[in-house]
């Protein structure tokens, strides 16, 4: 006997009690029917997730603060960093603030009109039964991925504003003091400062291995520090332009 | 030109279901997944029945889709096949029921071949198809065909031992 010969055999003898079944063409239709039903589930939930990519960039940027270009806001209800006599009040949420006085806005104020839109995922993160902290409208820039855990704090003649997130954290002063006249006089890091300035400003900047700060007078008796850590270090002179006291 | 009807696929079925069942049975190396194997090719060639033209046979397209099916899943599941797969019975040169045997080594053997050489033998020793027509349902040259068919042979009989006469070409 032959090796194909044999091996007929075998096959033969291997598959003599195979039988396809009698439903076997049902069996098929309907094998077919329910791939065609996998095929269109599947589309359509490839089509809602589609739609629901699209709206998610949208609905995100509509929180994002606006960067520099904004519209004129009142200087009414300022929270008082500058001259108050008062004790210093935290921005309201949903009011524009400045932390100027009776100054009218000039050249480089604050343009943010009031109420602005809520921060929401970039600038205002919620305290426990409030909404999102907006940002105060004499902040006219701030990376996104950032939000605050709570409002400015005023101590004494500092306001102290700090937002956080994945992207790192900024933290902005001003300083209120007459006898402010230089930057040197607002007590960087202990870092040797290098010089720079901001819209004009003699500014000086200090790299530590975490942090970057930047200050400077904004205007006589008004000191401004912003310190940045986190990946929005890079955007430490762009927040620092933001600034608008 | 007409098209197929969806009356012509269940006649199909009906009448060469048993012998496909067959060839899937043996293209896959268990019985057991053979039916799911030709649900799955039928399937396949049901998609596109309607195109197929009325006049020709269209057993040779639906065994091409049988046969690359059958050596898709083959790769994928090889490691699983190799763990599963039962040691052959020791063959007894004077037993009694040594044919019978025998044939099941060869089975066994048979399975144990790479599943592009298991289909060609399968297609020429059992579906008796020529080597061109072979070829064409594996999408393959005929010289594939030949050194495929005679690499599995060679190594069946290398696995079988001396107890089978040398092939006749």
């Amino acid at each position: 006997m032959d090796l194909e010969s044999e091996l007929r055999r075998a096959m033969a003898e291997h598959t003599a009690d195979a039988s396809a079944p009698s439903s076997l063409a049902e069996d098929v239709r309907h094998r077919y029917r329910r791939r065609v039903t996998r095929i269109r589930t599947t589309v359509g939930a490839a089509a809602a997730l589609a739609v629901l990519t699209a709206l998610v960039p949208t609905t995100y940027h509509s929180f994002r603060a606006d960067p520099v270009s904004a519209t004129k806001s009142p200087t009414a209800n300022v929270p008082s960093v500058l001259g108050s006599n008062g004790p210093a009040q935290p921005p309201v949420p949903g009011e524009s603030r400045s932390p100027r006085t009776s100054e009218n806005p000039g050249a480089g104020a604050s343009q943010h009109t009031s109420p602005r839109s809520s921060p929401g995922d970039g600038h205002g993160s919620n305290a426990p039964g409030t909404g999102p902290i907006p940002l105060p409208g004499w902040i006219t820039y701030l990376p996104p991925g950032l939000g605050a855990a709570q409002p400015c704090a005023e101590q004494g003649t500092t306001t102290t504003c700090r937002w956080t997130g994945s992207a790192g954290t900024v933290e902005i002063r001003v300083v209120r003091s007459a006898g402010l006249t230089a930057p040197e006089g607002l007590g960087m890091l202990p870092a040797m400062p290098k010089p720079a300035s901001v819209r004009g400003h003699k500014a000086l900047v200090s790299e530590q291995p975490a942090t970057r700060q930047i200050a400077w007078i904004d205007r006589p008796g008004v000191g401004v520090i912003v310190t940045t850590a986190g990946s929005v270090r890079d955007d430490l002179l762009r927040i620092a332009e933001g600034v608008r006291p | 030109m007409g098209r197929r009807d969806d009356e012509s696929f269940t006649e199909f079925v009906a009448a060469r279901g048993t012998a496909l069942t067959r060839t899937a049975a043996l293209l896959c190396g268990a019985r057991q997944d053979a039916e799911d194997l030709l649900q799955a090719a039928l399937e396949k060639a049901y998609r596109h029945w309607g195109r197929l033209d009325p006049e020709s046979d269209p057993e040779p397209y639906v065994r091409r889709i049988l046969v690359n099916l059958a050596i898709s899943r083959s790769r994928r599941w090889k490691v699983l096949r190799e763990i599963h797969m039962a040691s052959p019975p020791e063959v007894l040169a004077d037993s009694p029921h040594h044919a019978v045997e025998l044939r099941g080594t060869l089975m066994d053997e048979l399975r144990r071949l790479g599943s592009r050489q298991r289909a060609v033998l399968v297609l020429r020793f059992w579906e008796d198809l020529s080597e061109a027509e072979t070829a064409q349902a594996l999408g393959c040259s005929v010289g594939t065909v030949k050194s495929q068919a005679s690499r599995g042979l060679a190594r069946l009989r290398e696995r079988l031992g001396t107890n089978l006469a040398p092939m006749e070409r």
